[in-house]
């Protein structure tokens, strides 16, 4: 461990320097462990500590080169000299060697390009995700508080009596506040009306930022009382967007669903606590008038008090939660009360997350190992064909130790510019990444800590990275690579045969070919699978479709004839189509099987196919949609106003099947007619029998695969009986150019004048939610094709080096064959013979594994179709083989005999 | 003539002047942080001290060895003549510029 201290914190600094910044960090540490930090921490600290020094001596090292020439550079350093890591010859001989040797430059970029890419990808959206800064003063104290229900194994955010307690009582964690987010529809002035999100958060929310207000003021414990006036303090982007920077705002009203609220206070730009907010009112709850465990959900936060670690807050909140318990069985007999990170409960993120995050941290990194152990072994063989030239470098005198350094800086040279390249692509992934989770955050928009652009705790790993690579890379062929040989090296020069290729290259190339053969196939076969389902399109126009998510605002309370009202409004349109409902927010999953009535094995057939969809219609929809009913009878009103809504998806009643359901369920069978069920339900016992009464065109296909669209049932809903419906308006023409003319503002316009209570979330282009969707799938192709090229280029790479080395280390011996009488065949036979059983041997290792990985996943299609795949993957395995010996074989048969011998 | 100083040599040039005699790396970086809130990592402030030690602004001595170091030495760091020129010559730069703004 010192000697690894020393060598990090040695670069670029005298050995006097080295000594003090050591014993600095170790004062520093035991004042802090003195301080009552944890270890992990201080460790955590000082290795943060170590790194950025290191960091700080390279760059010293870099910017202090200095100007020797060739044979200088070779000379043992004098006593007392201080000896130059970086020297500019060295660093212009790498810049000529990448020019050099293109094949392995190429070879190498790519290949440190995706390894580096995807840890530091995997390292960005971890930071981003799971430990964000909080950009605030301190933010790095500001910390959440949650209970987490052990029974059900989830968190339980109906914990108004326990922030109560909580607020009132911790020491370790003061101003803890709260918030919860609700979404009405403003008015203010003669503007459209719009849905927004609100933070409805305690005022001691403000003071936990630590962000005073722009104008006005934010908000006092005072506002919090039920009797108090209601008001609102708005963000920057409404206060310029709609107020255009007026101070006089304060005062005015901004009416929220039918309360009208007075603008007190405007927050400075780019301030959005809690989430992503622009709408602050004062959170109103009063625990005597709400039973424990009941009333909304609330995200409790506050920060640590001075002295105080996340460590001692959680101790304090678990012996709070325990006494809380004892009180209340009841309630919080299975609460246990955490401490999390500020981002956690926002983004969703538990411990366990956590783990496995880190633990893919880990696999990531041993990728680019991987990957620095195959460019090690790509320099190791042009290393060995220099040990002419470092030879005559150390009878001139150079170190072996001043030798390694060279090589270690030409794999640095080496790796720097894909390092960079893998920074641009792992950032790409990063913000790919970060949209996906951004669609699951509060309001789909992305939180305030999230920063665009590479952070640099991600720069400072790369780099780290960088280095690693480059001393696999360059040290381990450089060390092997100047053993004391001697004359040996020395007489490479006059043409004898020199190095040799030890059993560790030839293992490593059995082993590339075997991991491509083994593990390609299912990886191809599961990006393959995601890229076809994202194949599967609409069988309908989606580009004339727009829809948006309306609802009355209270659960209990229905729509009624308001709803019909809507649709005849929007009908009444010139640019409207159609207009229709579906019961719930989105298609939704029933996790079960199907059961049909006479058919047992139906049940089976479930088994490895995609999900099937269960979707409320209203009796319109086949229509707007322009899909055939083409069995039996499409639903009608009876239908729908015999059935109560979603909630009874679970009670009898007709349904209508598409026809993949049709075909994949009922054995050929008329569905009309017949009976179907989920086999079991989330409390165990099957649903009641359904009557299929129609079978209707299918809503998605697949052209490419027909599998991939998994089959639907859909059952009647009455629109109007629901609280919340999604709605879908079918346009005349395209729907994208309609939105650009406004069409939201008229659809929320038509919403108002109806009952301005209504609610009405973004209006968005079917077309542009597919896209989104769309994000996931290239995220997955790229990694997966980046991962492909990589492997056969390193097996081409290994292959045909391995080649040449064969037929340059036995020149005298073909030439003497070849001399003997030795046709050209037997030659290239012989030639061959190293590199067909070291391919064949990985094949068979190969194949040997995928038998293993095959039946390990539960998707019959996929394991059927692995099958078929494999041998592809070891035929191309072969080729590539085959195709980088094509070279070297080549030189070997223009080997002239008498030439060959006479070298020696 | 006197050496140009960037605000984090100024800032150290002051910490050494107002720490004398007890100019060393933990000492430096305690007095940066109580009195800029900035905790700038020892790597910044050695690469910075050797910096300005090559420019001739400040000088170092090696301590003795102490316990609480792992028996390691401290590098003293004194400003050398030059070097309080400079940051006397830097500050004043900065107050003539400030002179009749309203900040």
């Amino acid at each position: 461990m010192n000697r690894l201290l020393n060598l990090l914190l040695g670069v670029g600094r005298s050995d006097h320097d080295r000594v003090s910044l050591l014993g600095d960090l170790e004062e520093e540490r035991r004042a802090r462990l003195a301080r009552g930090n944890g270890r992990l921490v201080v460790f955590a600290w000082y290795t943060t500590e170590v790194l950025r020094a290191f960091g700080w001596g390279l760059l010293d090292s870099v910017l202090r080169r200095t100007s020797h020439d060739a044979l200088r550079t070779n000379r043992r350093p004098h006593t007392g000299q201080r000896y130059v890591l970086f020297s500019w010859p060295d660093i212009k001989l790498s810049l000529r060697l990448l020019i050099r040797n293109p094949g392995l430059t190429a070879v190498a970029t790519v290949g440190i390009t995706v390894g580096i890419g995807i840890a530091a990808g995997m390292f960005g959206y971890i930071h981003s995700n799971f430990d964000p800064a909080i950009p605030l003063d301190e933010g790095d104290r500001i910390v959440a508080l949650e209970n987490w229900d052990v029974a059900g194994n989830n968190e339980n955010r109906h914990s108004l009596h326990d922030f109560v307690t909580w607020r009132d009582q911790m020491t370790s964690v003061v101003e803890i506040s709260a918030f919860r987010e609700l979404s009405a529809t403003m008015r203010a002035g003669d503007w459209l009306p719009e849905t927004v999100r609100i933070a409805a958060m305690s005022a001691s929310g403000f003071h936990v930022a630590r962000v005073a207000p722009l104008v006005g003021r934010s908000f006092t414990p005072d506002d919090e009382r039920e009797a108090a006036p209601p008001v609102v303090v708005i963000g920057y982007t409404v206060w310029q967007s709609r107020f255009a920077q007026d101070r006089s705002v304060i005062g005015q009203q901004v009416r929220f669903g039918s309360v009208d609220y007075t603008v007190v206070g405007v927050m400075p730009e780019g301030f959005a606590f809690p989430v992503n907010h622009q709408y602050w009112i004062p959170l109103r709850a009063t625990p005597s008038a709400i039973p424990r465990g009941a009333g909304p959900e609330l995200f409790v936060f506050g920060r640590l008090a001075p002295g105080a670690t996340r460590a001692s807050a959680q101790v304090e909140l678990a012996a709070m939660g325990q006494r809380a318990a004892a009180a209340f069985p009841q309630t919080n007999a299975t609460l246990k009360p955490q401490v999390l990170s500020y981002s956690a409960p926002i983004l969703d993120i538990q411990d366990a997350d956590v783990g496995s995050v880190v633990m893919g941290q880990l696999v990531m990194t041993l990728v680019l190992i991987v990957v620095a152990l195959n460019v090690a072994i790509l320099l190791y063989a042009r290393t060995a064909t220099r040990r002419g030239e470092i030879a005559v470098r150390t009878a001139l005198g150079a170190s072996r130790g001043r030798i390694v350094a060279q090589l270690f800086v030409e794999a640095l040279v080496l790796s720097l510019p894909p390092a960079v390249l893998g920074l641009a692509l792992g950032q790409y992934a990063v913000e790919i990444g970060n949209r996906i989770t951004a669609l699951d955050v509060m309001g789909g928009a992305a939180p305030f800590w999230l920063e665009h652009g590479p952070q640099p705790s991600t720069m400072l790993y790369v780099l780290v990275l960088v280095v690693i690579t480059a001393a696999i890379a360059g040290i381990l062929p450089a060390l092997h690579a100047t053993r004391r040989r001697g004359g040996a090296d020395l007489r490479q020069l006059g043409g004898s045969t020199g190095p040799r290729l030890g059993r560790m290259w030839s293992a490593l190339i059995v082993l590339q070919v075997a991991f491509a053969v083994s593990a390609l196939p299912a990886a191809i076969k599961m990006g393959l699978n995601e890229i076809r389902s994202s194949l599967t399109r609409p069988n309908y126009p989606i580009e004339e479709f727009v829809g948006a998510v309306v609802s009355t605002g209270n659960a209990s309370s229905p729509f009624g004839n308001r709803l019909l009202e809507l649709r005849r409004r929007l009908q009444a349109e010139p640019d409207v189509a159609g207009v229709t409902f579906t019961g719930s927010l989105s298609q939704r999953n029933i996790t079960g099987r199907i059961e049909v009535e006479g058919i047992p094995e139906a049940a089976a057939t479930n088994n490895g196919l995609r999900g099937l969809t269960t979707l409320g219609i209203d009796t319109g929809y086949l229509d707007v949609y322009g899909l055939r009913v083409v069995a039996g009878r499409p639903f009608n009103a009876a239908d729908a106003s015999a059935s109560n809504g979603p909630s009874t998806m679970l009670g009898a009643g007709p349904v209508i099947v598409d026809r993949t359901f049709a075909q994949r369920f009922l054995n050929g069978t008329s569905p009309v007619g017949q009976r179907i069920r989920y086999a079991a339900g989330r409390n165990g016992q099957p649903s009641p029998w359904y009557e299929i009464v129609g079978v209707a065109e299918n809503l998605r296909r697949n052209p490419i695969d027909p599998r991939m669209v998994g089959p639907t049932v859909l059952y009647p809903v009455a629109p109007e009986q629901l609280a919340a419906v999604s709605l879908t308006v079918r346009l005349r023409g395209s729907a994208a150019s309609r939105m650009n003319e406004g069409f939201a503002r008229k659809a929320h316009q038509i919403l108002a004048a109806v009952d301005p209570a209504l609610r009405m979330g973004e209006v968005q282009a079917r077309a542009q939610a597919e896209s989104e969707d769309a994000l996931a799938v290239r995220l997955v192709a790229l990694m997966l094709s980046c991962i492909l090229v990589t492997v056969l280029l390193f097996s081409a790479a290994g292959v045909s080096s391995l080649m040449s080395f064969t037929v340059s280390q036995r020149r005298r011996e073909i030439g003497i064959r070849a001399a003997l009488g030795a046709s050209s065949m037997d030659v290239l036979r012989s030639v061959f013979s190293r590199v067909a059983m070291q391919v064949g041997l990985g094949v068979g290792l190969g194949a040997l594994g995928a038998m293993v990985i095959a039946p390990l996943g539960d998707d019959v299609v996929l394991a059927e179709r692995l099958a078929m795949v494999t041998p592809a993957i070891a035929l191309i395995m072969v080729l590539v083989g085959v195709l980088a010996a094509y070279g070297p074989a080549r030189r070997s048969l223009r080997i002239q005999p008498t030439e060959a011998v006479r070298a020696e | 003539m006197v050496a140009y100083l960037g605000e984090f040599e100024q800032l150290i040039l002051l910490a050494l002047a107002r720490l004398g005699d007890d100019a060393y790396g933990v000492s430096i970086r305690a007095t940066l942080i109580e009195r800029t809130k900035r905790k700038p990592s020892f790597g910044a402030i050695y690469s910075t001290l050797r910096r300005m030690e090559h420019k001739g602004l400040v000088r170092s001595f090696a301590g003795e060895p102490e316990a609480v170091r792992g028996g390691r030495a401290k590098k003293h760091v004194v400003l050398t003549p030059r070097g309080r020129a400079a940051l006397r010559e830097a500050h004043a730069a900065v107050v003539r510029m400030a002179e009749g703004v309203s900040l």
